[in-house]
């Protein structure tokens, strides 16, 4: 919790997530906060990815009202948005990072980046290579910006994915298992990273079964079979802390997790 | 671009941004498709040149017969008398739907040319001031001849295919039984309005006049039943301006009104002139610009499989770019602009050539023609027709990029996310063929694309080589194929003395025979025009473009004689 008054970012009310018969998001209710670090924990098949999916207003809910307001301080119904205005918020205003890359494969780790940069639409041709570079200095791509995304190891691939879903310098930065391919010294990097970027006040809303990836959030909810179970205060990630860690196995140990 | 308004930004950066980003995507999509973009440029770069030059090839042909028909001073009727012709010019001048007749003498001879006797006679002719003869080389350059060398003779290029005639050679013209030979030297050629296309087998021979006044002695000492050659002339007739006689009628009041059809040989409207001198030149454009329609569907079909797999194999990078934020229609456009920047390309490329094709075609095709095309790219058309296919490849680029709209980033995510099911084991015997075979499973679409492509080009290639073959030397081909009598050799007997079993034997002994048929030359005349009728006894021979073979009272006719004659079936 960094500010005394939280700003919503996110207002999602009864929230239903229907494919074919089956419901996978039964009615939740749930409120995201500007400049927090919200960790989805869960089970498989527990409905995280499809939550993450609906709220970013990648996939529609199938019941319910979601509303945003973002940079330009207006509220968008997500769940009613046209497609032009899904466009608008993907390209200037939400970051994406998923469990697979999902780079483009004919260009390099710095186009992939810049890309990102040129279709938000904000940032002039200077801005965004000033940022790019910072970004790939940040994320220690110097030795594999120029090199495609099958030339490089799976480590610098998603490091790259971050950074192209932050170089426009997005009001929230969504995470699908980022760290789920990774192997351990990637997946601290990549963690790493996330808590830099929340430090300097990106709001991020990750999803992961990963114990160590949830420690650097600053809020977990728990998700099973589509409701929202519970939801634990953790504060700030600072770097290692037992007690932290502790808090949140038992914490988790209530979910039989 | 609706994006970048939305975040109300001032336009400059906006569109900076998005040239920016559309070049990147550009040389990112070029960097894995250059295959198959590479295949369609060749393909539309071929279409575009054959489709232009056959165009330019076609108009430019009319153009420079017509133009050397009214350099010539041929009128719109030419009719070419023979023996003494008396006032016979003066007379049809007279006549008020005549503007004015231009009287050009000749001789008629038979001729041999390297042991070979002509079939038909030629008409020897000297250059004067009123017909300004055009000369040029056999390789298609023009050539400048102040004067005709006493003893030599200017003939028309398509003898080179027609007796493999060439400059050194030497022609004697038949003018008497009794040492009425006169040999003269081929000094080189000239382009002949009329009579220079292969397709005529009356030729013309440009002499010196000095030449001609001896061979015109010898024609007029020789007597009735010595003389080969004779006297005659070709009247190149104008009708007035005014006159609103139609071309038949007006041939019909001349003949009423005048003598001439007690001189007439035979005579031709300007039209059928012209449809004559153009009959090979029409043959390969129309044939260029059918294979050219054929071309055109390849484009289509290749282009369209090739975005289709396209669209399949960069599904995740468009899914990409949506979720980063780009719209369906701005990826569209980057492939709209990339295939459509390689088809307008290919067009322009193919333009830019399609003249140097043409005149090279033109050259080539001399020795059929017998007179110099001088190509000039018909402007307006080509830009209408240019117009055209650019319109019709944009609709369907259009179509076909439609697919890169229902492209839904979830759905591709959850098939990543799922993988694809392989359904080809890899076995340790046969590990190449195996590997082979799933990365052929996984790209299939990608592999078709480049398959229709290689194959098309392929078919083309043939095609172009069997052109050579098929066109014969010096456009040899090209005539038999168009010709009745697509035979090696006729033989005909000259009476019923001749022992055609005999014959027959011994032909066979060589070569079967396809068909025997029956046959009667004969002249016939129609409205004092002189026709050749073969009288044979079976008309499936030829190639009938309308109605049928002959039956009981019914004649088949040529569409030129349908057309001199202003006849119609039935």
């Amino acid at each position: 919790m960094k500010g005394k008054m939280k700003e919503i970012i996110f207002q999602g009310t009864d929230m239903i997530k229907t494919f074919e018969e089956t419901k996978v998001l039964q009615g939740i209710s749930l409120e995201l906060y500007k400049d927090d670090f919200t960790v989805i924990m869960g089970p498989s098949g527990s409905g995280k990815s499809t939550l993450l999916y609906a709220v970013s207003g990648m996939d529609r809910l199938s019941e319910g009202q979601l509303f945003y307001r973002g940079k330009r301080s207006e509220m968008t119904d997500i769940a009613h948005a046209t497609e032009k205005e899904l466009t608008y918020l993907r390209a200037a205003e939400f970051g994406f990072v998923f469990q697979s890359t999902h780079l483009i494969s004919s260009l390099t780790l710095e186009e992939n980046i810049r890309m990102a940069g040129l279709i938000c639409g904000s940032m002039s041709e200077k801005e965004i290579r000033r940022k790019t570079d910072v970004l790939i200095h940040q994320m220690r791509l110097e030795k594999a910006k120029d090199r495609l995304p099958a030339q490089v190891s799976g480590g610098e691939a998603q490091r790259a994915a971050v950074a192209r879903a932050v170089v426009a310098e997005p009001e929230i930065l969504f995470a699908d298992e980022p760290t789920g391919a990774l192997n351990k010294a990637n997946t601290e990097e990549v963690l790493n990273l996330l808590t830099t970027l929340y430090a300097e006040g990106q709001s991020i809303l990750l999803v992961t079964h990963d114990r160590e990836a949830a420690l650097r959030g600053n809020r977990i909810l728990y998700l099973e079979d589509g409701f929202i179970v519970g939801e634990l205060e953790l504060g700030s990630y600072l770097g290692k802390d037992r007690e932290r860690e502790w808090k949140l196995a038992s914490w988790l140990e209530g979910f039989r997790w | 671009m609706e994006t970048c308004f939305l975040a109300g930004r001032i336009p400059l950066v906006v569109w900076v941004n998005c040239m920016k980003k559309c070049q990147m995507l550009l040389k990112a999509a070029w960097r894995k498709q250059k295959g198959s973009i590479c295949g369609i440029f060749l393909l539309v770069t071929v279409l575009s040149l054959c489709l232009f030059s056959s165009l330019t090839l076609y108009v430019s042909g009319r153009q420079s017969v017509k133009a050397e028909m009214e350099y010539l001073g041929f009128g719109d009727l030419t009719i070419w008398i023979n023996g003494d012709r008396g006032n016979l010019s003066g007379e049809i001048e007279n006549l008020s739907d005549v503007e004015r007749v231009v009287c050009q003498s000749l001789i008629f001879a038979g001729y041999e040319i390297n042991g070979r006797y002509s079939d038909n006679e030629g008409q020897l002719l000297y250059p004067d001031s009123s017909v300004p003869y055009r000369f040029i080389t056999g390789e298609g350059e023009e050539l400048s001849v102040s004067e005709i060398a006493p003893g030599t003779v200017y003939i028309s290029p398509a003898m080179k295919s027609i007796y493999d005639v060439e400059t050194g050679d030497i022609i004697q013209f038949e003018l008497s039984r009794q040492d009425g030979t006169y040999g003269l030297t081929v000094a080189g050629y000239f382009a002949d309005g009329f009579m220079g296309s292969s397709m005529m087998d009356m030729k013309s021979f440009l002499v010196n006049r000095e030449d001609y006044a001896a061979m015109k002695e010898i024609v007029l000492a020789a007597d009735k039943v010595d003389a080969l050659g004779r006297e005659g002339a070709m009247l190149h007739i104008f009708q007035d301006s005014e006159s609103d006689l139609s071309a038949l009628d007006f041939y019909k009041q001349i003949q009423d009104r005048t003598d001439v059809s007690l001189y007439t040989e035979f005579s031709y409207r300007q039209e059928s002139i012209l449809s004559y001198m153009l009959l090979l030149q029409n043959i390969l454009s129309g044939f260029l610009i059918a294979f050219s329609a054929v071309l055109f569907l390849v484009c289509m079909i290749v282009t369209g499989h090739s975005l289709s797999a396209v669209v399949e194999q960069d599904k995740k990078d468009m899914v990409v770019l949506k979720i980063l934020g780009m719209s369906g229609k701005e990826i569209r456009k980057v492939y709209f602009l990339l295939y459509g920047g390689v088809i307008l390309a290919g067009l322009f490329l193919g333009l830019t050539f399609a003249g140097r094709i043409a005149g090279s075609l033109a050259k080539g095709l001399i020795t059929s023609t017998g007179m110099l095309v001088l190509v000039q790219r018909p402007l307006l058309l080509c830009a209408l027709l240019l117009m055209g296919l650019i319109l019709s490849f944009a609709a369907f680029l259009f179509l076909r990029t439609g697919k890169i709209l229902t492209v839904a980033p979830m759905e591709t995510i959850r098939e990543t996310a799922g993988g694809k099911r392989v359904r080809t084991a890899i076995r340790r015997k046969f590990l190449e063929w195996d590997i082979a075979m799933r990365e052929l499973c996984f790209g299939k679409k990608n592999y078709i694309a480049l398959f229709l492509i290689a194959a098309f080009l392929a078919v083309f290639l043939a095609v172009l080589g069997r052109m050579g073959t098929w066109l014969g030397p010096n456009g040899e081909g090209l005539m038999n194929v168009f010709s009745v009598a697509d035979h090696d050799l006729g033989v005909q007997p000259f009476n019923k003395e001749v022992p055609m079993d005999e014959i027959e034997r011994v032909i066979e002994w060589y070569s079967p025979i396809r068909e025997t048929y029956e046959l009667a030359m004969e002249s016939v005349t129609v409205n004092g025009q002189e026709y050749e009728a073969n009288v044979l006894n079976d008309t499936d021979w030829f190639h009938i473009l309308k109605g049928r073979a002959c039956e009981g009272n019914s004649i088949l006719i040529t569409d030129t004689v349908a057309s001199e004659l202003q006849l119609s079936m039935s």
